[in-house]
């Protein structure tokens, strides 16, 4: 488990936080569930990025799904994607401000 | 529906919102005119084609909420629609959801109190090629960009046109076997009549000799001009099964399986 997803892994709300490169290669984490939420977080950053670029606003910095069972939320870095999985019974803006807060702490 | 597109544009930092059908169709916008239809078109398209692959790890998207330097888009899946907003950065974004949900109930009452919408404009004009055969390459330069078709029905099912499925040496095994093929928005529009979701077999009948047949059905996807909308491929044994002539109307139906386990007469 990475230092990132330990962080992140003290809000009860949230399933997995995974880092991976922007091939979609996960990082320290060999698991099934890892591999799975990975590969959706890649397609949703190559969708993310896609209909950016269709519409002119650029490469993405975060993106978020709000599901019925699940939310996604992906972040990008220079060289990373952060990729969590949350319920979805959580309120998706008071968990995304938190894992925020938690981030910007050093 | 474009109204409520340009309400929502009241929102302070919303520089647009467009209105797509799950066919990749633009109904409505009110992005500044240097979005051209065909990069609306593009949006709506590649929502059509990617919104689906996230249907399984959320169990059904509700919103997705896009962030880059330049902007900020919001698209919200509806039932057959999609709404797309474009916002800056810097938008009271719980302010927007607000307006988001109003113009939702809106377009709702508006989905009630008429029928499907057409697309609002079109990028070229409508063309109808006569097709001979799938798999033959058209031109795509005088393609219509988007589709209007919607089913014809009766009381039992939707009414295609039959076509036969010529054979070639590509396609000479195939049309040995009984089996039929749809475009993807003749498949939408029976699934829509019957209310089932996908579906891979259809009962196909012969109205006139009353001659059916229950066969696996096949989706031409790359149909982008539209050639295939409303009517049905049938094999060349399939055809003489049905005692069917190339034009003649075969009714379709989908088979909703019966008894405890829902296996029963499929």
């Amino acid at each position: 488990m990475s230092d990132i997803s330990t962080k992140l892994s003290v809000i009860p709300e949230i399933e997995q936080a995974l880092l991976m490169t922007k091939d979609g290669a996960v990082v320290d984490d060999k698991s099934y569930q890892a591999e799975l939420i990975g590969a959706n977080g890649l397609f949703l950053a190559l969708f993310a990025n896609h209909i950016g670029s269709q519409l002119g606003i650029g490469e993405f910095k975060t993106a978020t799904v709000q599901g019925s069972e699940h939310h996604l939320f992906l972040f990008d870095s220079k060289r990373h994607y952060l990729c969590v999985s949350a319920k979805g019974s959580a309120n998706v803006t008071s968990l995304d401000s938190e894992i925020r807060r938690l981030l910007a702490q050093k | 529906m474009q109204a409520i597109m340009l309400g929502l544009t009241t929102v302070p930092g919303v520089m647009g919102g467009m209105l797509s059908d799950e066919r990749g169709n633009v109904l409505a916008h009110s992005f500044p005119s240097y979005f051209d239809m065909a990069t609306l078109k593009g949006a709506a398209e590649l929502l059509q084609d990617n919104t689906a692959g996230l249907l399984d790890v959320t169990g059904g998207v509700k919103l997705f909420d896009i962030r880059s330097e330049l902007g900020r888009l919001i698209i919200k899946p509806l039932p057959h629609m999609f709404v797309v907003v474009l916002c800056q950065p810097s938008v009271n974004i719980q302010l927007l959801y607000i307006s988001l949900n109003v113009a939702i109930k809106k377009l709702e009452k508006l989905s009630v109190a008429s029928p499907p919408a057409q697309p609002a404009q079109q990028a070229a004009p409508q063309v109808q090629a006569t097709p001979t055969a799938v798999g033959v390459p058209r031109s795509d330069s005088a393609a219509p960009s988007s589709s209007d078709y919607r089913a014809v029905t009766d009381a039992k099912g939707v009414l295609l046109t039959c076509e036969t499925m010529k054979k070639t040496a590509g396609t000479f095994w195939d049309s040995m076997a009984d089996n039929a093929s749809v475009n993807r928005n003749t498949a939408l529009e029976i699934s829509h009549f019957f209310k089932t979701g996908p579906f891979k077999k259809l009962t196909i009948t012969n109205p006139s000799t009353g001659v059916s047949k229950h066969v696996p059905i096949s989706v031409i996807q790359h149909d982008r001009d539209h050639v295939y909308d409303g009517k049905i491929i049938l094999t060349q044994a399939l055809t003489e099964l049905l005692h069917a002539k190339e034009g003649d109307q075969v009714r379709v139906e989908v088979v909703h399986g019966g008894g405890f386990l829902g296996w029963e007469g499929i």
